[in-house]
C-alpha cells in the first residue's frame, strides 16, 4: 500500500515494490493505454527518447538532462526492458509517470515488449529473481500488448520503434491494425517494431529474421504520403547517440550509453520545440559505484548470457 | 488566486497542489468539488485564462464541457475521484506553467488524457500486505485468523481428545494395532521435527519387518536395528526417553509416567508441551556431547522397563533403536531441530494433536496447516480458491482485486 508519488521514489531508488502495487499499477496503466490510438497525438515540445534496455539510472540521468517529466512532454520509442538489470525498475517507473502525469509522457511499443523477446533477453528472468515468480512480468506483459505502435509530433514527425513496413502506406492503415495482442511473427504490426533504415534501393529481406530493410525511396515515399517531415525511430545502437539518414527523412534515436555496460556509446535525446525545430541532446552513462544505491552490475551472471 | 473565482476551491486547490497535501481529497467530498473544479477548467480557464478565439476554438470549448460532464457523471454523482485527479487539479491550477496562453488545444488535448478514465482513486495502491518484506519465505508468516480464534483451537482440542480416548482404548494393549501405535508415536515424534518425512519410508519398513522381533525379543533387535539407518524416529524416541529419564529415579512415578505417555494425545495441555518440548532440546545437546552416559542410563532404563512391559514394551523396543540413532547422527540431527525451533513452538500447540489426522495427511505439511482444515475448511478453501485466481493466465483481465 503506496502512494503513486512514493512509488515513483522507491522506483528511482531502484528498490523493490511489492507485488499487490504493481499489479494495481498495471492494471491502471492498461486503462489509460486502452484509450490510445495505435498513433498517439502528442503536441509539441516534446523529447523523443530511444531505447533505455533496463538502466534505470541512466533512464534517470536522462530525466535530469532533459528537463523532467512535470515540465516537458516525453515520447519513448520502445525497448524499455531486457539487457539492463533494472528492466522492471525502468518500466514501471515510466508506468508510474504515466499514470501520474498522463499528459506528459507516451509509451510506444518495441520489439522487446513482448513474452517471447522478454523471456529470453533478461526482462523475464530479472523478475523470477526478484520476485520468486512471474507473477509480475505477466503482469508487465499484459500492458505491453496495450503500448501504441507509433506517435505523431503535430502532424510532423512520425516516431516508431523499428520503420517502415510494405505493408503500410499511410499512418491511417496503421490506425486500422488491432494491436492488443503479441507481436505477431509477420505483417505490418510486426515490421514496424523490427525494421531497419538501410542504404537499399527496395524492400530488402532483414538480417534480425523479422521486419524488412527500407532505403531512401521507401522513406521518401512515406514522407510525402503522410505529408510529415521525419520519421523518429530507435531499434539500433548509434555509436553517437543519433544518427540522421536520407536527407534528414529519417532519425534514429538511441538512449541507452553504454549499452549493455560495455559498448562505450554515448546516448541521445531529440527534441522537437513549437517551430519543429530539432534539439539533440547528448549525455553519458552514470559511473558505477560501489555504494549509494547505484551498484549497476549487482548479478555474478555473466553478461555474455544475452549477447547473441 | 490564479484566476481561480472560488475562494473555497482556491484554497484546496493551492493545498492540494502547492503542498502536495492529498489528505484534502479526503476531507472534501468528490461531488462538492467536481462540479466547482469542472466548472472552472471548462469556463473560467477557456475564457479568462488563455486568449480565446471565440471563431475558432469553439469545439475547444465543447471538448471541456463534455469532459466536465464526464466527470460529473462517471464519478461526482457516485462520490468518487478518478485516480488522475492530482494532475486533473495540477493542470486547473496553473495551466500557464504547462501550456502558452495561445495554445488553449494543448490545454484541452492534456485534460483529455487525464480525464477520460475509469478507475477511481484510492490513496494507496495495492492492499495490505502483512508481509513486509516481500523477499521472506511467506510459509513462515503465521495466519492471522488462526491464532485470533482461540476458542476453535480449544473446542478442536477437546473434540480430538475425545476421538483419541475412543480410539485409543486399545492401543498398548492389543498386539494387533501395533500398526496404529506406531503411526501415532511415530507423529508425536514427528511433532517435534518436521525433517522427518522423508524417511518415514524407512521407518513404516522397519515396522513390518520387525514386528514380530518386537513383542519377542528386543535385545536382538539392537543388532538389527544398528543396520537400519532411520532417521524420522530419533526425535521421536528421544521424546520417550526424557520421560524415561524423568521417571529414572521416581519410581513410583513410573506408571504414571508412561500412562502420561500412552495418552499423551488425550490430555494436550499447552503446559505438557512446553514440558516435553524443552527437554528434547537439552537432551540433544547431552547426547552430542556425552554418549557414554547415555548408553548406562539407556540400560538402566531398559531393566526398570521390564516391570511395565506389557504396557510400554513397543516404546521400550523403540528407545533401544534411538539410542543407536542417536549416537550416529548426532551432528545432523541436532542443527537442523534447532533451526526450525521457532517454526516448531508455533506448531507445538497443535503437534500432539495430529495423529488422528495422520493417517490421510501428507507428512511433509507442517502441524499448522493441518489443524487450519479442521478449524475451518471453508476459510482454507477460499484461500486456495484466490492463489488459483492468481495463477490463472490472463492475470489482469480476470480479476479485479482493486
Amino acid at each position: 500500500m503506496m502512494k503513486l508519488d512514493e512509488i515513483i521514489e522507491t522506483l528511482r531508488q531502484g528498490k523493490h515494490v511489492d507485488e499487490d502495487s504493481i499489479y494495481s499499477l498495471c492494471v491502471m496503466a492498461q486503462e489509460l493505454l486502452m484509450n490510445e490510438s495505435n498513433v498517439t497525438h502528442v503536441d509539441t515540445p516534446v523529447t523523443i527518447c530511444g531505447d533505455i534496455h533496463g538502466q534505470l539510472h541512466d533512464l534517470l540521468t536522462l530525466f535530469a538532462k532533459s528537463g523532467g517529466i512535470e515540465k516537458n512532454r516525453y515520447i519513448f520509442l520502445g525497448d524499455f526492458v531486457d539487457r539492463g538489470f533494472y528492466s522492471l525498475e525502468s518500466f514501471l517507473l515510466l508506468v508510474c509517470y504515466k499514470l501520474r502525469y498522463p499528459d506528459r509522457i507516451v509509451l510506444i511499443r518495441g520489439n522487446h515488449e513482448t513474452r517471447q523477446i522478454t523471456k529470453v533477453y533478461g526482462f523475464y528472468d530479472e523478475v523470477v529473481r526478484k520476485y520468486g515468480n512471474s507473477n509480475v512480468w505477466r503482469y508487465c506483459c499484459e500492458v505491453f500488448d496495450y503500448l501504441p505502435l507509433g506517435a505523431i509530433v503535430n502532424n510532423k514527425v512520425f516516431c516508431v520503434h523499428g520503420g517502415l513496413s510494405p505493408d503500410v502506406l499511410s499512418i491511417n492503415e496503421i490506425r486500422t491494425i488491432d494491436r492488443k495482442k503479441e507481436v505477431p511473427h509477420e505483417g505490418a504490426m510486426c515490421d514496424l517494431l523490427w525494421s531497419d533504415p538501410e542504404d537499399v534501393d527496395t524492400w530488402s529481406l532483414s538480417p534480425r529474421g523479422a521486419g524488412f530493410l527500407f532505403g531512401q525511396n521507401e522513406v521518401d515515399k512515406f514522407l510525402h504520403t503522410n505529408s510529415v517531415e521525419l520519421i523518429a525511430r530507435a531499434h539500433q545502437l548509434v555509436m553517437e547517440g543519433y544518427k540522421e539518414m536520407f536527407d534528414g527523412g529519417l532519425v534514429t534515436v538511441w538512449s541507452a550509453p553504454n549499452y549493455c555496460y560495455r559498448c562505450g556509446n554515448v546516448a541521445a535525446v531529440l527534441r522537437i520545440d513549437d517551430d519543429m525545430t530539432k534539439d539533440y541532446t547528448i549525455f553519458e552513462a552514470v559511473q558505477a559505484r560501489d555504494s549509494g544505491g547505484n551498484v549497476i552490475l549487482p548479478t555474478k551472471k555473466p553478461q555474455m548470457d544475452y549477447f547473441l | 488566486m490564479m484566476g481561480i473565482k472560488s475562494r473555497h476551491l482556491y484554497d484546496r486547490l493551492t493545498k492540494i497542489v502547492i503542498d502536495k497535501d492529498l489528505s484534502a481529497f479526503n476531507e472534501i467530498s468528490p461531488s462538492q468539488l467536481i462540479p466547482q473544479l469542472s466548472e472552472h477548467f471548462s469556463i473560467t480557464i477557456p475564457k479568462e485564462i488563455f486568449n480565446y478565439n471565440e471563431d475558432q476554438e469553439e469545439d475547444l470549448l465543447h471538448r471541456l464541457k463534455e469532459l466536465s460532464r464526464y466527470l460529473v457523471v462517471k464519478f461526482a454523482k457516485r462520490d468518487k475521484y478518478p485516480f488522475t485527479i492530482q494532475r486533473i487539479c495540477e493542470l486547473s491550477y496553473h495551466p500557464l506553467q504547462y501550456f502558452p496562453v495561445h495554445s488553449l488545444q494543448k490545454f484541452v488535448s492534456a485534460m483529455e488524457k487525464c480525464c477520460l478514465v475509469n478507475t477511481d482513486w484510492t490513496p494507496r495502491l495495492g492492499k495490505e500486505c502483512p508481509n513486509t518484506n516481500p523477499m521472506e519465505d511467506v510459509s513462515l508468516i503465521p495466519i492471522e485468523w488462526i491464532r485470533t480464534n482461540k476458542e476453535d483451537e480449544k473446542s478442536l482440542q477437546a473434540f480430538i481428545s475425545k476421538i483419541e480416548t475412543i480410539v485409543a482404548v486399545n492401543f498398548g494393549y492389543d498386539d494387533f494395532d501395533d500398526d496404529n501405535e506406531d503411526g501415532t508415536d511415530h507423529d508425536i515424534g514427528r511433532g517435534y521435527d518436521n525433517h522427518g518425512d522423508v524417511l518415514i519410508e524407512e521407518y513404516e519398513e522397519m515396522d513390518e519387518e520387525f514386528e514380530d522381533e518386537d513383542y519377542e525379543d528386543h535385545e536382538d533387535e539392537e543388532e538389527d536395528e544398528e543396520d537400519e539407518d532411520n532417521d524420522s524416529d530419533v526425535d521421536e524416541m528421544e521424546a520417550e526417553e526424557v520421560e524415561e529419564d524423568a521417571s529414572d529415579d521416581i519410581s513410583i512415578g513410573e506408571i504414571a509416567e508412561n500412562d502420561d505417555q500412552d495418552n499423551a494425545h488425550t490430555d494436550v495441555t499447552d503446559t505438557q508441551l512446553k514440558y516435553n518440548g524443552v527437554p528434547i532440546e537439552e537432551e540433544l545437546r547431552l547426547s552430542s556431547t556425552s554418549s557414554v552416559l547415555s548408553v548406562s542410563s539407556h540400560a538402566a532404563n531398559e531393566d526398570e522397563n521390564e516391570s511395565i512391559l506389557s504396557r510400554k514394551r513397543n516404546v521400550t523396543e523403540l528407545d533401544d533403536y534411538q539410542y543407536k540413532e542417536t549416537k550416529e547422527n548426532d551432528g545432523f540431527i541436532t542443527t537442523p531441530k534447532k533451526s526450525k525451533m521457532p517454526l516448531n513452538e508455533f506448531g507445538s500447540s497443535s503437534s500432539m494433536v495430529s495423529p488422528v489426522v495422520s493417517n490421510q495427511e501428507d507428512p511433509s505439511r507442517n502441524d499448522d496447516s493441518r489443524i487450519n482444515t479442521f478449524i475451518s475448511p471453508d476459510t482454507t478453501n477460499s484461500v486456495t480458491q484466490a492463489e488459483k485466481n492468481e495463477l490463472s493466465t490472463s492475470p489482469l483481465q480476470d480479476k479485479k482485486r482493486m
